[in-house]
């Protein structure tokens, strides 16, 4: 079976610029009587990168999950080209074209980079040659696709990817995600284990996305080296709930780590913030 | 921070010796430490007594091994998930008595008593295995709970005479006969040649692939396998010939490799054993995959039952059930080099294991060492493979 | 049935004297309270098939108002002892203890002596403590007759290469059947009848191993053994399956046997094994539950229940041992009329073909 051609038809209309390719509205989640998410309203468009930020138990991590199907939201819809979309589980979401890549990258240490590349898309070979793994085409369409991304230095795509190296393995985790063709990824701290250099991969590789006409939703704690280096709109949360949202243009760390801190007003004139965080923020 | 870390994405250096060699024999020569030592352990036995590389006891070697090799075998896909089973002694002897009894007091055909004791060890499987994924509890203790049950079971099954005596019956066929000479060499012809078409269509798909592939990864191998087959086909036909048994713990090895590295199915296996989240979150059901294991687990313990009931002529409350073959299943498993730690592993370390560990009780009843001599070597062997097992995986996890 | 055996015993190792009539231990009414047998394991089926329904019947006889309590310690000494200890603080008024490990049954023994419960020793030996009676079949008696069986087969041989399986390393039933055998066997080794060619200990007395030791002695010898001496049954079935394998049923000889299993009564009217030595299980349970009630009653038990002593380490303790009885083609008849199996049992499979089961086809 392959997805990708299903998933192609899907996503075939081109949106117009100004119509968002996908919308949360009113998304909220509760553990106990602890409000993780509060009626979050969210626009992706196309070809966009949009970072969230927010300090430790800002509700980062739940609203990815809640993006991708790993943890459904209580309430709250999601749209999709403007149509309603459920997303209950990781293939929901890939169905219409969310694919993640995780913090810990979902990658099986043991098994080789092929391998782990199709994991649960695997090739087939034809009826008449047994429908067995299709081992060459596997490796063939993998050698390109990191080729294409710039990850063509793993020495032997057949040894455990355990061996490899934590920029490999980040390139692995996205190359992943780009076979199976997604319109909108979604990164959990791309960065959080890399050195200065391997960074830097990662950042051109969130460029090359968007230069492929995908929309990403980044989250990262890296203000410098990512969020202001490549996102196009920023989002800030804190304690589940979004108070400020900014393009990139004109604004500096400064300006978004008081934002999520909530210690010093908003000075300047392009901040679009809700008047709750702005409340917030005062006190 | 090692040097590999801040290359970035650029090719990483030159990878320390020892983790060098680690991925070697985490790779291409896994089997290599375990053939050595199996060489090591004839050289040694032989110099102790010529009779031991004789074709009369590389036949006994055969026969000895066959069930606590099933049995591995059975544990392999349990412990590529994971997960262990430790009722697989147990399971056999339940099985065995099953069959016995279907065959001896039912009166129903040999194949329909085999099937019905393979079918229970796979239901049992199923079930134990349904349990441990809907409840959580960890599988060591259900499987041994289960163990426990299925002993009492067993005496509960066996008639009040306590035994099943299998002489003189149709089942004996399974661990008593041997091939024709003239049947194993069609056989091996057959084997060859399927073996060469098989990495001939790799080649080819390879090479239409567009990825580097040479005549010679047919060639080779193919050589090799031709080579070996003919070797100990030669050596056991100087004797009474191929035993049955031998087939039937060889041919389920290759259906097992197959499904391991041609199936989605065996690589969920190894997939679910190295990172059962990632498994789950590429929408695959890792419940499902884990209950099969469980499931083939299961009947190969049932069949290993009842071939060592064929072997023994016979089935008793003494013959199977307790002592020492659980932990002789899985130190054969473990020292072939499936890893207790999941995810690592292949059904040839069933054989390879199982010809290791006999290979040493055949060689110290042949000197008549005696019984300190055989729990003594049974607990260094089982000690030194789980280390090596764990020393590898600590290995495959600092790597990088 | 129990008497005949009984009477047998009773002339065999006491003396020549006529043989006291049948003694009934009468039954008594008065006595009450709980009995505890202490079974050893499950694995040794005649201990939870044979020995405890026996002593549960014999008990009923001769103390109808006494409950008898079966408990099994699953070859678990720890596991026995706190069943132990339970018995005596539920009041045991005697305990008859199989003990799952024989070494290590003393702190049971001491704790029965502490709290005045009369304990007698059933078939295994107990060792280390004090005991106030030992009931089980000698040993050595079988291992004597599993020699005089061998020496009747073997003995106008020259150097005929004899392979010898002894019973589990260190236990007690091991050592005393090995000496008896040796007393029958060194004469007809030193005359070089016979040669000892393999002799090997069987774990367990797991008939597994025992295949796997002859398979070994096979290829050590290259085929070539006459016979082979089994301490028991188990272990002679597991020879005799390593036969089967390399086509040598029926043309190597084995000798000895002990249990009269039903596979090896059938194994013996099919001619692949030469005899075997039969202990009925309820002369010995009837044994047992006479000295419970001599106990209970605080008597000394009636006379020729007594017959001999058993020095456990600790004390020589007034014994009751059975006796045992060699069984061949031409008497299978006797382990029936000794109550073991029936011929039906006996008659299964392709012994059902034999002109003994024939003979007794309708029975």
């Amino acid at each position: 079976m392959d997805g990708r051609e299903l998933r192609r038809d899907a996503a075939a209309p081109v949106d117009a610029d100004n119509a968002p390719l996908m919308q949360l509205r009113g998304i909220s989640k509760h553990f106990g009587g602890v409000t993780a998410l509060d009626r979050i309203e969210l626009k992706l468009f196309p070809s966009e990168i949009v970072a969230i930020v927010g300090d430790n138990g800002a509700g980062k991590s739940t609203l990815i999950k809640a993006i991708s199907g790993n943890q459904p939201p209580d309430s709250g819809t999601f749209l999709f080209n403007g149509k309603l979309v459920e997303i209950r589980t990781p293939q929901d979401a890939s169905r219409v074209g969310i694919e993640t890549v995780y913090q810990d990258l979902a990658l099986c240490d043991n098994l080789d980079t092929v391998q782990n590349l199709f994991l649960g898309n695997e090739k087939i070979t034809s009826l008449r040659s047994g429908r067995r793994l299709n081992h060459a085409l596997m490796e063939s369409t993998a050698r390109e696709a990191l080729r294409d991304i710039g990850v063509a230095t793993i020495r032997s795509l057949r040894s455990p990817v355990g061996r490899l190296s934590g920029g490999q393995r980040q390139g692995i985790a996205i190359c992943r995600c780009i076979l199976r063709d997604p319109r909108v990824v979604l990164l959990d701290e791309p960065t959080a284990a890399l050195g200065v250099e391997q960074r830097q991969g990662v950042v051109r590789l969130i460029k090359r996305l968007k230069s492929e006409s995908r929309s990403v939703i980044v989250i990262s704690h890296d203000l410098h080296d990512v969020v202001l280096e490549v996102a196009d709109r920023i989002v800030v949360l804190r304690l589940g709930r979004k108070v400020a949202e900014f393009q990139r243009t004109g604004i500096n760390a400064s300006d978004l780590v008081a934002a999520i801190t909530g210690v010093q007003h908003f000075a300047r004139g392009d901040v679009r913030s809700d008047t709750s965080a702005n409340r917030m923020a005062r006190e | 921070m090692s040097a590999e870390q801040v290359s970035g994405l650029s090719p990483s250096g030159r990878a320390p010796l020892v983790s060098r060699a680690a991925a070697l024999l985490a790779g291409d020569w896994r089997y290599v430490p375990i053939a050595t030592a199996i060489v090591l352990i004839w050289a040694f036995f032989a110099l102790q007594n010529p009779a031991y590389l004789t074709p009369r006891n590389l036949s006994n070697l055969c026969l000895q091994s066959v069930v606590t090799g099933l049995l591995a075998l059975g544990l392999v896909p349990v412990l590529l998930v994971g997960q262990i089973d430790m009722s697989v002694a147990a399971m056999s002897a339940v099985a065995a008595t099953i069959t016995g009894q279907l065959l001896l007091v039912e009166r129903v055909s040999v194949w329909l008593a085999i099937a019905a004791g393979v079918l229970f060890g796979g239901c049992v499987g199923f079930l134990q295995a349904r349990w441990i994924t809907w409840t959580g509890t960890p599988a060591f203790l259900v499987t041994f709970g289960v163990s426990l049950a299925l002993a009492a079971l067993q005496l509960h099954l066996l008639p009040v005479t306590g035994q099943i005596n299998l002489y003189g019956t149709d089942i004996v066929v399974l661990a008593g006969a041997y091939l024709p000479a003239g049947l194993s060499w069609a056989l091996v012809i057959f084997a060859v040649l399927a073996f060469a078409a098989f990495r001939l269509s790799a080649f080819v798909e390879s090479r239409d692939a567009g990825l580097e592939a040479s005549v010679r990864s047919v060639v080779l191998p193919t050589f090799l396998v031709m080579v070996g087959l003919a070797v100990v086909v030669g050596a056991l036909n100087m004797h009474n010939g191929v035993p049955i048994a031998l087939l039937l713990f060889v041919v389920p090895i290759i259906v097992l490799v197959y499904i391991g590295s041609h199936t989605k199915f065996g690589l969920y296996l190894y997939a679910t054993g190295g990172n059962p989240s990632a498994v789950a979150r590429a929408g695959i059901d890792v419940d499902r995959i884990r209950i099969a294991a469980f499931v083939i687990c299961g009947m190969f313990a049932a069949f290993g039952g009842i071939v060592g009931a064929s072997r023994l002529l016979g089935v008793s409350a003494q013959s199977s059930g307790m002592g020492t073959l659980l932990l002789e299943a899985i130190t054969a498993a473990v020292v072939g080099g499936t890893s207790l730690f999941g995810g690592r592993g292949s059904p040839w370390s069933a054989l390879f294991g199982a010809l290791a560990i006999t290979s040493i009780s055949n060689g110290i009843d042949l000197l008549g060492l005696g019984t300190e001599v055989k729990l003594a070597t049974q607990g260094l062997v089982l000690v030194l493979a789980t280390s090596v097992d764990s020393v590898a995986n600590k290995f495959a996890n600092d790597a990088r | 049935m129990t008497r005949l055996t009984k009477a047998l015993a009773a002339a065999f190792t006491a003396s020549c004297m006529a043989a006291a009539p049948a003694l009934a231990t009468d039954s008594d009414p008065s006595l009450t309270g709980t009995v505890y047998f202490m079974l050893p394991n499950f694995t040794t089926v005649r201990f939870v098939q044979k020995d405890g329904p026996d002593f549960v019947a014999a008990m009923k006889k001769y103390a109808p108002n006494v409950k008898v309590e079966l408990v099994n310690g699953e070859s678990n000494p720890g596991e026995q002892q706190a069943q132990a200890e339970a018995a005596i603080t539920g009041g045991a008024k005697a305990i008859v203890l199989t003990a799952a490990d024989p070494s290590l049954a003393s702190s049971i023994l001491f704790a029965a002596d502490k709290a005045k419960v009369p304990l007698i020793a059933y078939e295994h030996e107990a060792s280390g403590g004090p005991l106030t009676y030992y009931t089980g079949f000698g040993a050595l008696k079988a291992g004597q007759a599993q020699g005089k069986n061998a020496v009747a087969a073997l003995s106008d041989g020259n150097a005929t290469p004899v392979a010898r399986l002894y019973g589990n390393t260190g236990d007690f039933w091991q050592r005393a059947t090995k000496q008896g055998q040796d007393e029958m066997l060194d004469p007809l080794i030193k005359a070089g009848k016979i040669k000892i060619v393999c002799e090997d200990y069987v774990p367990n007395w797991n008939p597994s191993e025992a295949q796997r030791i002859i398979e070994q002695c096979l290829t050590k010898t290259n085929g070539a053994i006459s016979a082979i001496v089994a301490s028991n049954d188990g272990t002679a079935e597991g020879a005799l399956a390593a036969l089967v394998s390399q086509g040598l049923a029926g043309k190597v000889k084995i000798l000895g046997g002990c249990d009269a299993n039903v596979t090896t009564l059938q194994n013996i009217l099919l001619g692949l094994q030469n005899g075997t030595v039969l202990k009925d299980y309820s002369t010995l349970a009837d044994d047992a539950a006479r000295l419970v009630v001599a106990a209970l009653q605080n008597k000394k038990p009636e006379d020729g229940v007594v017959n001999g002593e058993f020095d456990n380490g600790f004390a020589k303790v007034p014994a009751s041992f059975a006796d045992v009885t060699m069984i061949d083609k031409s008497n299978v008849g006797d382990v029936v009329k000794a109550g073991v199996w029936s011929w039906k049992d006996i008659c299964a499979g392709p012994a059902a073909k034999t002109p003994e089961c024939a003979a007794h086809a309708s029975d």
